[in-house]
Order: C-alpha cells, then sequence, then structure tokens
C-alpha cells in the first residue's frame, strides 16, 4: 500500500515513532487501533455507564451501585460478565440477517466515527479530509442500521418504534446541519483536527464565544445531537415505559450490550463533537513545549475535562425532565431549533465579515 | 374495525398499568381507535368470605379491597355495621377515625403521582413521590404496627389508642410535606413539558362521567364539585372547614391539579384534627360474640379513587349475610373505552395513570 | 401561546426542574439526603430493635400465662392457630399441649392479640423468618402431652419460680427484713 501513513493516521504515525521504522504500516494500525479502544473508547463507555447510574440515583435519592467495588466502581465488569451468560433471543424474524446485522453495523458507524474525533494533538485514529461531514454522514446510516433492526423484526411495538425514529431523523438531520456551518465558516474547514486547532485555549478563543452566532449554533447542535441519538429524555424510538418496547429490549445477551454500547458511545461521541467544534477540545491555555511527547496527556487530561463536563450535564437532563411525545419533538425541530441554528449561522457569518478572528 | 387498524393486548405491567388488568386497544400505529379493558384476574372471593368471617374478623379482608387506601375501605365497612347495629362510637374515636383517613388520603395520592410521573418519564418526581410517602408509612407503622394494611379500625372505634409521640411526629411530617407540595409545583404543575404532554389527553365529559357513577378526583376534575365529606358528611368532616378543589378542563391535567390540591386540603384538615383532638375512649364496647339484630345497612366513604360504599344485611347470626362493596375504580375503568379514543399511543400510559385505577378495587 | 410565551415557559421550566434535581444531587440539607437503607447492613438499615413498639411482628405466646380459652384460634380469619388442651394440675386450670401458631398462613392481623384475656401472645418486633423448610415456620409454644404426676411437677416447679422471683424482689428492697421471713418461714415449716 502506497500511502503515507502520517496522513491517514496520525496516531498510528505517532506510535511508529515509538518503534523501528521497519516495522508494517498494518500492523501499525493495528496497535493503533487496539489502543484507541482501551484508551478512549472502553474508558468512555465504563465512564458514562457509571456517571449515568450514580447521578440519577443521587438525584432520586437513593444510593445507586455500591457492593462491586468501591462506590461501585466495578458494575461494568459485572454487567460485561452478565450479558456473556445470558440467552440469546432468537426470535422468528421476517429478515433474520438485517436483525442480527443492525446492532452491529450501526456499532461499526459510531465506533469509525469516534475514531475521527482527535483527543489530542497525536491521538487521532484516522485523520480524513473533511471528517465532520464523515461523521455526519456515519451518524446518518447508524440510526438507517437500527431501523432496519426494528423493520424487519416480527413484533409490531417494535417496527412503531422503527418508524419513530425514521421521524426523529429526518426531522433533526436539518437542525444539525444548520448547526454544524458555525465552526466550519470559522474556522474555514470541515477537517476536526483543523476546527479544533484554529481555536485557542481560553474560552474567549473558543468558537462557542465567538460572537452570539456561536452560542446560538452551540445550543442548537447540543440540544439536536441529543434528540438525533435518541438520548432520553427524547428517547421516542426505544422507549421503555411504553408497550412499544422499543428497539433495545428484542434482543438479549451480546446483542443487547451492544445496543446499550451503541447509547453510551454516541452521548460520547455527541459530547466529542460539541467540545471540538465549539469548547477548543484538547487546546490548553498555557504551552506546552516543557512536556514534550507528554504533552499528549495533558491535552487528553484537558480533554477528557471537558468532555466529562458535557457528559455531567447530559446525564443530569436526562433525569430532570419528562419525555417528549414525537409530534412535540417534531414540532420543537421545524418550529425553534431549525431558526435559531440559521439565525446563528447568519450572526456568525456577520461576524466573521466584521474581520473579528479567533486567535 | 378501522381500515388499517392492528389490534394488541396488552398484558399486564407493560403500561404503567397498576395492577393486573388486560387492555385490548386497536390502533394503526399512532392513534388508538377503540379500547376494551378485561379485569377480572384479582378476583378473589371477599364478598364470599365474609359470608363465613366473624363480624369484626373480617376487617383485615376489608383493607385488602383496595389496599392503597385500606383505612377508607375499613371505614365504610365499620360505618356500615355500625348503623346496622345502631353502635354510637365515642368522640374520640372519630376525631382518630378521620386522622387516619387524611394520611391515607395523602399518602395514596402520592402514589398516583408517581405513577403518572413514570408513565411521563418524570423520574426525579416519581422517587420524591414515593419518599414522601415513606414517611407517611412510618407514620403507621408507628401507630397501627403495619405499613399498608392496617387493620386499624373496628366496629365501635379504632383498635388502639394513639401513641405516646405520633401527634409530635405527625406535626413534623406535616411542616414538611407542605414544602415539598411546592417542590412538586415545580417539577409537575408549572412544567411545560408536563403541560404539553398532560393537557387535553383523556377528557372525561361530565355527563357521561355522571352516568357511568364516576365520582372523586375524576368527576371534580370534569368541573362538578360533588364530595361526599360536604355532601352527606361522614364522622366529624362537619366540624372542619376545608375547601373542594375542582378543575373545568376535564383532562387529565386537571386530574393532576386536583389530587395535588386535595392533598393541601388534606393537610388543612389533619391540622384541624389533630389540633381539636378531644379525650376519651378510643373504642365502643362490643359483646365478645357480636350479632348484630337482622337488617340491611349501607354507608359510603369518599376514599382517595370516589365514593367507596358498602352494603351489608344481617339475618341476626354470628357471621354476615352478605356484604357487598360497590368500589369507584370499577366505574371509572368502565370510562376507558370513551376516554382513549383519538389518544396517541404515547399518551395511553399517562391517560391511564390519571385515572387512578386500582385493580384490586375493581376485581375484589 | 405566541411564540414568545412558548420559548420563555419551555426556559423556566428548564431552570427550575435543573435547580430542583441539583439540590438534591448534593443533598445538602437532611429533608434532601438519601433515604436508602441498605439492609442488613446495621448502620443504614433498621434492625427489629428499632422498629416501633407496635410493630405487628411474629407472635410469640408465654405458655406460662396462657390459660388455653381458644378466643385467639376462634377470632383467627385464617385458622393458622391450633390448640389442644388437657385437663390441668389442679382444678379450672387446662393443661395447653399444643400451641401451634402457622406463620406462613398467618396475615399479621393483630386480631388473636387484641382478644388474648391474659395478654399471653404479643407481637415481636421481629419480621427476618426465612427458613428453608416451609414447616419450619409452624412455631410451636405448646407444653406437649403429659402425665398427671408430671404435670404436677412442673406446677410445683412453677410455684417455687415464683416464691423465687418474690423473694428476689423482696432482697432487693431490704435484706434484713428478708431474712428475718426467711427464719419465720423456716420455724413454720418444722
Amino acid at each position: 500500500m502506497n500511502f503515507e501513513l502520517s496522513q491517514i493516521s496520525p496516531f498510528s504515525a505517532f506510535l511508529g515513532s515509538f518503534f523501528s521504522p521497519l516495522t508494517p504500516a498494518w500492523l501499525l494500525m493495528i496497535l493503533a487501533t487496539v489502543f484507541f479502544w482501551f484508551g478512549v473508547l472502553a474508558p468512555a463507555t465504563v465512564v458514562i455507564s457509571f456517571l449515568d447510574r450514580k447521578i440519577s440515583a443521587d438525584i432520586q435519592r437513593r444510593v445507586g451501585p455500591n457492593r462491586t467495588g468501591p462506590y461501585g466502581l466495578f458494575q461494568w465488569l459485572s454487567d460485561c460478565i452478565k450479558f456473556f451468560f445470558k440467552e440469546d433471543l432468537k426470535r422468528a424474524a421476517r429478515e433474520p440477517v438485517l436483525v442480527a446485522l443492525g446492532p452491529v453495523i450501526a456499532l461499526a458507524f459510531v465506533f469509525c466515527s469516534i475514531a475521527s474525533v482527535p483527543v489530542s494533538r497525536d491521538f487521532v485514529l484516522s485523520d480524513v479530509e473533511g471528517s465532520l461531514i464523515w461523521i455526519f454522514g456515519a451518524i446518518v446510516f447508524s440510526n438507517l442500521t437500527l431501523f432496519w433492526t426494528s423493520y424487519a423484526s416480527s413484533k409490531k411495538g417494535t417496527v412503531l418504534s422503527g418508524y419513530r425514529l425514521l421521524v426523529v431523523m429526518s426531522s433533526y438531520v436539518v437542525p444539525v446541519g444548520v448547526a454544524l456551518l458555525s465552526p466550519v465558516l470559522v474556522s474555514g474547514t470541515a477537517n476536526l483536527r483543523a476546527i479544533v486547532n484554529s481555536q485557542g485555549g481560553f474560552p474567549w478563543q473558543w468558537i462557542f464565544f465567538h460572537g452570539p452566532g456561536g452560542v446560538f449554533s452551540g445550543v442548537v447542535l447540543f440540544w439536536s445531537l441529543l434528540i438525533w441519538q435518541g438520548r432520553a429524555p427524547f428517547d421516542v424510538a426505544s422507549n421503555e415505559s411504553e408497550f412499544s418496547a422499543g428497539i433495545v429490549f428484542q434482543f438479549s445477551g451480546v446483542r443487547q450490550a451492544f445496543l446499550i454500547i451503541l447509547e453510551y458511545a454516541t452521548v460520547f461521541l455527541s459530547c466529542e463533537l460539541m467540545v471540538a467544534l465549539f469548547f477548543g477540545s484538547y487546546i490548553t491555555p498555557f504551552d506546552l513545549e516543557f512536556f514534550g511527547r507528554g504533552s499528549n496527556l495533558v491535552e487528553f487530561i484537558c480533554f477528557w475535562s471537558k468532555v466529562f463536563g458535557l457528559v455531567y450535564l447530559v446525564t443530569w437532563l436526562r433525569w430532570s425532565l419528562p419525555k417528549f411525545r414525537i409530534d412535540q419533538l417534531v414540532s420543537m425541530s421545524w418550529k425553534f431549533l431549525v431558526p435559531t441554528g440559521v439565525v446563528g449561522v447568519v450572526l456568525t457569518a456577520a461576524f466573521l465579515v466584521m474581520g473579528r478572528s479567533l486567535k | 374495525m378501522k381500515q388499517d387498524s392492528i389490534p394488541f393486548t396488552l398484558n399486564f405491567g407493560q403500561v404503567a398499568t397498576v395492577g393486573p388488568f388486560q387492555l385490548e386497544i386497536e390502533t394503526d400505529g399512532e392513534t388508538i381507535h377503540t379500547g376494551r379493558p378485561v379485569v377480572g384476574f384479582l378476583h378473589r372471593g371477599i364478598e364470599k368470605i365474609a359470608e363465613r368471617m366473624p363480624w369484626q374478623g373480617f376487617i383485615p379482608y376489608t383493607d385488602r379491597v383496595d389496599y392503597l387506601s385500606a383505612i377508607h375501605c375499613n371505614y365504610a365497612y365499620a360505618l356500615a355495621v355500625e348503623s346496622l347495629a345502631q353502635i354510637v362510637v365515642p368522640r374520640r374515636a372519630v376525631a382518630i377515625r378521620t386522622i387516619v383517613a387524611e394520611l391515607n388520603r395523602i399518602g395514596s395520592h402520592l402514589l398516583n403521582l408517581a405513577n403518572v410521573s413514570k408513565s411521563l418519564g418524570a423520574s426525579a418526581a416519581q422517587m420524591y413521590a414515593i419518599a414522601d410517602r415513606e414517611k407517611i408509612n412510618n407514620l403507621f407503622e408507628m401507630l397501627a404496627g403495619a405499613r399498608l394494611t392496617y387493620s386499624f379500625l373496628r366496629i365501635g372505634g379504632v383498635a388502639v389508642d394513639i401513641t405516646e409521640g405520633f401527634l409530635e411526629r405527625c406535626y413534623e411530617f406535616l411542616n414538611y410535606f407542605e414544602s415539598k407540595l411546592e417542590e412538586y409545583e415545580t417539577l409537575l404543575t408549572n412544567n411545560y413539558l408536563v403541560r404539553g404532554r398532560l393537557k387535553s389527553i383523556g377528557i372525561v365529559d361530565p355527563v357521561i362521567a355522571v352516568n357511568a357513577g364516576v365520582s372523586g378526583p375524576i368527576l371534580r376534575a370534569s368541573g362538578k364539585a360533588f364530595d361526599l365529606r360536604k355532601a352527606r358528611p361522614y364522622g366529624n368532616y362537619s366540624e372542619f372547614s376545608f375547601e373542594i378543589p375542582t378543575s373545568d378542563s376535564q383532562d387529565a391535567f386537571g386530574r393532576l391539579l386536583v389530587r395535588l390540591s386535595e392533598m393541601q386540603q388534606a393537610i388543612a384538615i389533619l391540622k384541624q384534627a389533630l389540633d381539636q383532638l378531644p379525650s376519651g375512649d378510643f373504642c365502643a364496647n362490643l359483646p365478645k360474640v357480636f350479632k348484630p339484630a337482622k337488617g340491611q345497612a349501607y354507608a359510603a366513604v369518599e376514599s382517595p379513587r370516589g365514593i367507596f360504599g358498602v352494603y351489608v344485611m344481617s339475618s341476626g347470626e354470628k357471621y354476615p349475610a352478605r356484604v357487598k362493596f360497590r368500589t369507584p375504580s370499577f366505574a371509572a375503568l368502565g370510562l376507558f373505552p370513551s376516554v382513549v379514543q383519538e389518544v396517541s399511543v404515547a399518551d395511553l400510559a399517562p391517560v391511564l395513570a390519571s385515572l387512578d385505577i386500582s385493580a384490586s378495587e375493581v376485581d375484589r | 401561546m405566541t411564540y414568545w410565551e412558548t420559548l420563555k415557559q419551555a426556559l423556566q421550566t428548564l431552570q427550575n426542574s435543573l435547580k430542583t434535581t441539583f439540590s438534591y444531587m448534593f443533598g445538602i440539607s437532611p429533608s434532601l439526603k438519601t433515604i436508602t437503607e441498605e439492609y442488613p447492613d446495621r448502620l443504614s438499615a433498621r434492625m427489629p430493635e428499632d422498629l416501633p413498639l407496635r410493630f405487628r411482628g411474629f407472635l410469640n405466646n408465654d405458655i406460662t400465662k396462657c390459660s388455653g380459652c381458644r378466643y385467639c384460634s376462634d377470632v383467627c380469619p385464617i385458622d393458622c392457630i391450633h390448640i389442644e388442651t388437657e385437663p390441668g394440675p389442679e382444678r379450672n386450670i387446662s393443661w395447653v399441649a399444643v400451641f401451634d401458631i402457622d406463620h406462613s398462613r398467618c396475615m399479621f392481623c393483630g386480631l388473636c392479640v387484641d382478644v388474648c384475656p391474659t395478654k399471653s401472645l404479643t407481637h415481636t418486633r421481629n419480621y427476618e423468618g426465612s427458613v428453608f423448610d416451609i414447616e419450619s415456620l409452624i412455631h410451636s409454644y405448646g407444653k406437649g402431652f403429659a402425665t398427671k404426676e408430671m404435670k404436677h411437677a412442673w406446677a410445683q416447679e412453677q410455684k417455687q419460680k415464683e416464691a423465687m422471683a418474690e423473694e428476689l424482689a423482696l432482697l432487693q428492697q431490704s435484706p434484713v427484713s428478708a431474712e428475718l421471713r426467711r427464719r419465720s418461714r423456716s420455724e413454720d415449716s418444722t
């Protein structure tokens, strides 16, 4: 394969700098993927699931998990083990292949999107030229594959919830697309790494505070991503308290675990995107020459603290608000989010024309 | 059946149903066209059991007719038997009965609040309501020894006198709960999302309600101010000053408002009752083997769900000849077909929760 | 409602809901703290000793006071009390041979406790009754079938126990008068 490794996978190139120059590219890729998986994805899922349970317990005056490890820190481990031992229900579906493939492909798309988001200056598993557009498309496709799953199943309730998923997806494409325009306008590129690098470390150098346009677009993107990904209180599609019972519960065992991990991975992806596009993901206010190669670690910590704050907010919102009905969601999108997004883009463009720049 | 309707049978536990009953609905995916409840799964033959139980010994069974408002079920039965046998209840016993009845009303309304919140997905409000209800359970544990099925009333009065320390704990609870009610206002009444979901669903026309025999908060939320405590006062309710909250909106949101206001009124009654507690006996003296004279009697109380009535017939024996319960949830469940027409599938759970149906009352 | 009113109300709802749950998240005042009791952790959960005195737990019958009148088994709505009596050591006193309470059927209504004339049947505050074998839930308080001599011996023993208890009470009041009383009693018997 004749391509420059550092171009398509800066992380592999970074890892390659630790080994001899003769190591083959594919080995470095695999190593990088494994490293990324266990260093970013797995902790993210674990932390978000832990936060979900503990924050909900605090709000509801309960205790939450506290037996598996101190403060219930190893609850995720016992959950994993539990899922492996569950029986794999094989329901007679109209298209068994689609039903079985659906969760896997959806999860694959989401993982690939997470791999494109920069976590620190060298930790980007795959840096595509227009990575923002690729991620946008990947999220749409992951929702579509979930729709296959529900459409092809044999339970009436699941088919209905699949239709709801389509409705939500089609109404929220527009606000997300419109809100994504602001960062692209400000930084002049659709490459996530470049968008992050165009921001600075201090709050006034973030795109979020680049005039009122940044605030509007940021809020619209945050809200729309939450709804698009089907996170409660907006989970009309995988609703547990209604009789459609949703997509997650027609499976059991590891397949169900896929869908649960999918939910946490999409929360992580939404927060990552928000942080990268609007809050200057890993850029620190101080100079990092002192650390040399370790500057990656410092930026990693900076990134994680911002994502952690947003995840806390997302979880807090989930347990404080009642659920929306589907017609309320759709009307909110068209009546409030789209106009606000458009106003945000216009204001951002106006600020740019007036010559204000970020750094 | 409409063109593209799919028939569904919702089994127990699927839609925030309180208790085991099935719902057969026909829907085209988003709107429900027809609905029909299927009941009878919790039938235990309580009315038949009464025919072989001594009069006083039947009281624990009346608890279980509607375990969520057990005191009111005891109360109606005790009133019926007392009017049959012409027993005079001492004043202190009547006052204690009022106190526990109003506490039970708050507890039952809190549970309904939790159900409605759960059906809406407002898990915070649900858990707070359950936590506050635990305090009421603790009060009852201190007084009667049990947390749900109290068997606290006896024919002629109450089982035991008020414990030391109960009055102080009661006042503490009332102060605590008044501030919590403000919180429920924030989380539910003034909540734009809750209003958006509960308004204009589950409309109950007042004429249909009266014809179906519906009473309680459902009737009061349809505009008719009918409360048995004011219309045909029993116990010492005529000595207290309280209002009957109503709402003209006829929908699920109106019922939520009515129940919240009823809890407020219950606090007012409790404060007056606790202040004016008379001294005296806590139970009338009954003969060891209680055999009321031949005859029949009917008594009704205002339970949290509506009019709860008990009819007793005696043929001079140790056991009743017939006991019949007139339960409010039976009438409310009969409203289900009319209330659920053209309601979106997502709104089925809140509508059902707002009707406050207790399956054990429906089936007895 | 107009567009702007809707927006304002939605934002206010968001703010108020978040504020309310925020105060519970960090549980500052006592009425906002966690209320879960982690049974069987003795520090946070209530054990039988912490329950109110009136709590209707498992039943206990003090067989020395029980008169075998059967009021409790008559009033029980579920017929879970099984009593068998014999003529006792002295006239008009029953020997309660069998007194079984089937706690697997008992509904803890308290009617039997209310009606007991000697107050021998009481509720304990114990609620922990898990067993592996449902027959173990039948608690027997009876004295068992006995011959006439055994009954007399038991009656004598009871009298002695009562006398000792009385003497102990007196001793705790005044040792000197107790000694004098004992001497006068021994003089009487010889």
